[in-house]
């Protein structure tokens, strides 16, 4: 009830609270959960892995794991070497899904402003919700105490508090697990002192290696950085990361409801499914899949990519937009844009028998949506091109028809013949770090 | 091949004994008020006595929801799924440390 009224008076009677952000990152989290849901896992050094396999690679290892050297990145085979003794699990996104649900409903009972910046970190905009760092610190403590209570108490969080959001962030990052540390204009020179300009969120190595040419080496050197030299350096940027670095507010919190820039699907197909010849079969249940949420968030894409690698690859590390080194990313614009699975998948093909000569062995895929628009509800006259895929509105509402039916009966209860033979093993359902796809705080009431 | 998937999670738990077993058993729970708690559940001819409910999670299987109950007794840790359509129990897996 008390909150209710506040959030009502706020912008008028309370206009004088300082500004106040929390960031939540819970520690560890896939393995914490896995430590959760199943005791006999506690105390020992866990590794969740994308796929069980020697070459799988650890998404996940948990605080005991971290100790003892296991790190994230890592293949199964190398931490086995490393710890004889540890104990290898497969993600399971559902479970994490829920967990962070859950989490994140009781992070909105903190305020009325919440980013789910990923599945494990939220940010929260504290300001006139908490009157100073202390009080804004008590109720960390006190949401902290909920999540072990309500959640798990295998669960642990680091939390930050701080006037700005990247200062909560970094302040969070400070101290694991079950860091508290805030942050104010007070200690802020303090707390930059220890640091790496690394270890400041945002600066990876190559941003480092430029920061150094300007012959600043430490965060708190770049914040007293006059800021004309920064901007000369990096532009925009410069600024940014000086007003970021000085308390500062340079970033809003993300709105949960923005569309996203992006949909696709990726995977690393294990030898069997070369061997198997259910290449194409994959890459088409990952185009359709990620046709499937293009079409549950009512997004049209225009342009449509695939990536692949092949396991003799040669080729040196090359950026790409999926992430790992790839031997080729082809793209196809449509004429106008789309989101039913027969345009898309027909495309998808058609740039993959471009990428693929269909005898080397491939070891990724990787399907990717993208330049999304609003459906305009157009009609179009194909006087050229009677046969261009994404004019014949059968399509759409057949896509559509199909989706009643796999929502009805489950994924894949009616599939293209060219996954015909395909198994719940291939492509499986995936979780990304970025991703909160499928968290739902207003569904985390359970039992 | 799921269950070829389960034994090969079944080598990656060197200190326990991990089952993929997926067999319909019988439950009784406990309806509170906030929450459903599975108490004991029969499988096969005998009783489990469950201990701690550590984790529920769920999942859509179409308009079907699955809740999953991991629980535990001692040294055993299991899973547990109810589907809110069949209103059926199933015994997923188990591990023993």
């Amino acid at each position: 009830m008390f909150r209710t009224k506040l959030s009502v008076l706020r912008p008028t009677v309370l206009p004088n609270y300082r500004p106040l952000f929390m960031h939540l990152d819970m520690n560890s989290y896939f393995a914490s959960v896995e430590q959760q849901a199943n005791p006999l896992l506690r105390g020992k050094a866990l590794g969740v892995c994308a796929y069980l396999h020697e070459y799988g690679c650890i998404i996940a290892a948990s605080i005991e794991a971290k100790a003892r050297g296991m790190k994230v990145g890592m293949r199964v085979k190398e931490a086995r070497q490393l710890i004889p003794d540890a104990v290898f699990v497969q993600n399971d996104p559902a479970k994490y899904r829920t967990v962070t649900s859950q989490v994140f409903a009781i992070l909105h009972d903190l305020s009325d402003r919440v980013e789910h910046y990923s599945i494990d970190e939220a940010f929260l905009d504290c300001t006139g919700w908490m009157r100073d760092e202390a009080e804004a610190a008590w109720m960390a403590v006190k949401t902290r105490e909920r999540i072990r209570r309500e959640v798990g108490e295998w669960l642990r969080c680091s939390i930050g508090i701080a006037p700005t959001r990247f200062l909560a962030k970094l302040a969070s990052d400070r101290e694991k697990p079950s860091g508290l540390t805030i942050i104010t204009l007070e200690n802020l020179d303090s707390i930059l002192l220890g640091m790496s300009l690394q270890d400041v969120y945002g600066i990876g190595r190559r941003m480092k290696k430029r920061i150094d040419a300007l012959g600043y080496h430490t965060p708190l050197e770049l914040k007293r950085a006059p800021v004309a030299n920064l901007m000369q350096a990096f532009g925009i940027e410069g600024y940014l990361l000086w007003a970021r670095l000085n308390g500062i507010q340079a970033d809003a919190l993300a709105s949960n409801d923005a569309p996203p820039k992006s949909i696709g699907h990726s995977y690393c197909l294990p030898m069997r499914v070369n061997r198997e010849g259910r290449v194409r079969a994959t890459l088409v249940k990952l185009a359709e899949r990620a046709a499937r949420r293009l079409r549950r968030q009512n997004l049209y894409a225009k342009s449509v990519l695939v990536s692949i690698a092949f396991r003799d690859s040669t080729a040196s590390y090359a950026p790409s937009p999926f992430g790992p080194p790839t031997d080729g990313v082809y793209q196809h614009r449509f004429d106008e844009p789309v989101n039913d699975s027969y345009a898309l998948v027909h495309a998808v093909l058609k740039l993959f028998d471009d990428l693929w000569d269909g005898h080397r062995a491939i070891s990724f895929l990787a399907v990717t949506y993208t330049e999304f628009t609003p459906p305009s509800h157009q009609m179009h006259l194909c006087l050229f091109r009677p046969t261009t895929y994404n004019l014949r509105p059968t399509n759409s509402g057949l896509s559509f028809a199909l989706d009643v039916v796999n929502d009805r009966y489950g994924d894949h209860s009616v599939i293209f013949g060219s996954m015909f033979g395909i198994t719940k093993d291939e492509a499986p359902d995936r979780i990304g770090f970025r991703k909160t796809d499928g968290v739902d705080i207003t569904n985390f009431s359970l039992g | 091949m799921l269950h070829f998937l389960h034994l090969l999670t079944a080598l990656f738990l060197p200190a326990m004994t991990y089952e993929y077993i997926h067999e319909p058993i019988e439950v009784l729970a406990v309806f509170r008020k906030e929450r459903t708690e599975p108490m004991t559940f029969k499988w096969g001819s005998r009783y489990y006595q469950i201990e701690k409910v550590n984790l529920i999670h769920t999942e859509h299987d179409g308009r079907e929801k699955v809740y999953y109950f991991n629980v535990s007794n001692g040294d055993s840790s299991y899973r547990l799924s109810f589907r809110s359509e069949s209103l059926k129990w199933v015994l997923e897996e188990k591990c023993e440390g």
